[in-house]
């Protein structure tokens, strides 16, 4: 952890000068025993195209994109999510959280395809969410404003 | 008929012992502003946002997140996070946080370093040069 003493970042900018770096997007990162499976269960239920590297080999690594976001696989040859959905007390525990449009639509070609952990519903804090577990675990939520 | 279903942005979601705390060193160290529900300690459930990324922490109680890191040649990364001036950002934060690879450029041409927050998740920062 952090202590008092440690000096802030925005204080380095100002004391330093020059320009506080710009955060331009972000990647979620998902450990996966089977890259080349995990992506075409993304290409086929969830519309995203898929990427893996070496291209000739096993795949060690992993792309994958649709519109504006993007998710990266890392190949650990036996790994096994652990399950820890439940742990948490008033909601399940989620690993990636989508903002999206058009979610009604999404959730009706979705819905019988893929297992739902919690069915489209409105937030008591105004998003329209449904939850979805993929074929690795992972528990991914997607969200559109009201 | 309404809207193409269309993906806006992705969000991480880290599951955390201490949101609170959490939300401090990515404040002090990245400067991300956070909205933490409920408005009081403990917390819950934040958002941490800064420019164009958000993550989330969810409390979950005594939480020790598994350490993969070695597990995999070439690391396991938890966020992968693009960035303007990388080298501006490693030389601010290099000597206040936990640095997992130094900044060094990759065969595939971008420019990375590697940080360990105080949860072990695992933050690439990366510029990719013109």
């Amino acid at each position: 952890m952090s202590s008092c003493l440690a000096k802030s970042i925005n204080e380095y900018f100002s004391l330093e000068g020059g320009v506080m770096p710009e955060l331009k997007s972000l990647a979620s990162c998902f450990p996966v025993a089977d890259i080349a499976q995990t992506l075409r269960w993304y290409e086929e239920h969830l519309g995203f195209t898929g990427y893996g590297y070496p291209p000739d080999e096993l795949y060690t690594f992993g792309i994958m994109i649709r519109d504006d976001i993007e998710i990266m696989l890392q190949r650990i040859g036996d790994y096994q999510k652990p399950d820890l959905y439940d742990l948490r007390d008033g909601g399940g525990v989620w690993d990636a959280y989508i903002r999206m449009q058009g979610i009604k639509e999404f959730y009706e070609t979705v819905k019988n395809q893929v297992e739902i952990m919690k069915p489209l519903e409105k937030a008591f804090y105004g998003a329209w969410q449904f939850e979805v577990r993929d074929l690795n675990g992972y528990v991914i939520v997607f969200s559109e404003p009201a | 008929m309404d809207k193409m279903p269309e993906y806006a942005s992705i969000v991480p979601v880290f599951s955390v012992a201490d949101v609170g705390a959490t939300m401090n060193w990515y404040q002090t160290h990245l400067g991300f502003a956070s909205e933490p529900f409920p408005a009081q300690e403990p917390y819950l459930f934040a958002i941490l946002f800064r420019d164009h990324i958000e993550i989330m922490l969810q409390r979950v109680e005594n939480y020790q997140k598994p350490e993969t890191y070695g597990v995999r040649a070439g690391g396991v990364w938890d966020a992968y996070i693009r960035l303007s001036q990388v080298k501006e950002l490693y030389d601010a934060i290099k000597d206040e946080v936990t640095i997992i690879k130094p900044l060094r450029q990759q065969p595939y041409g971008a420019w990375e370093f590697e940080v360990k927050d105080p949860n072990g998740y695992v933050l690439v920062f990366s510029e990719v040069n013109q």
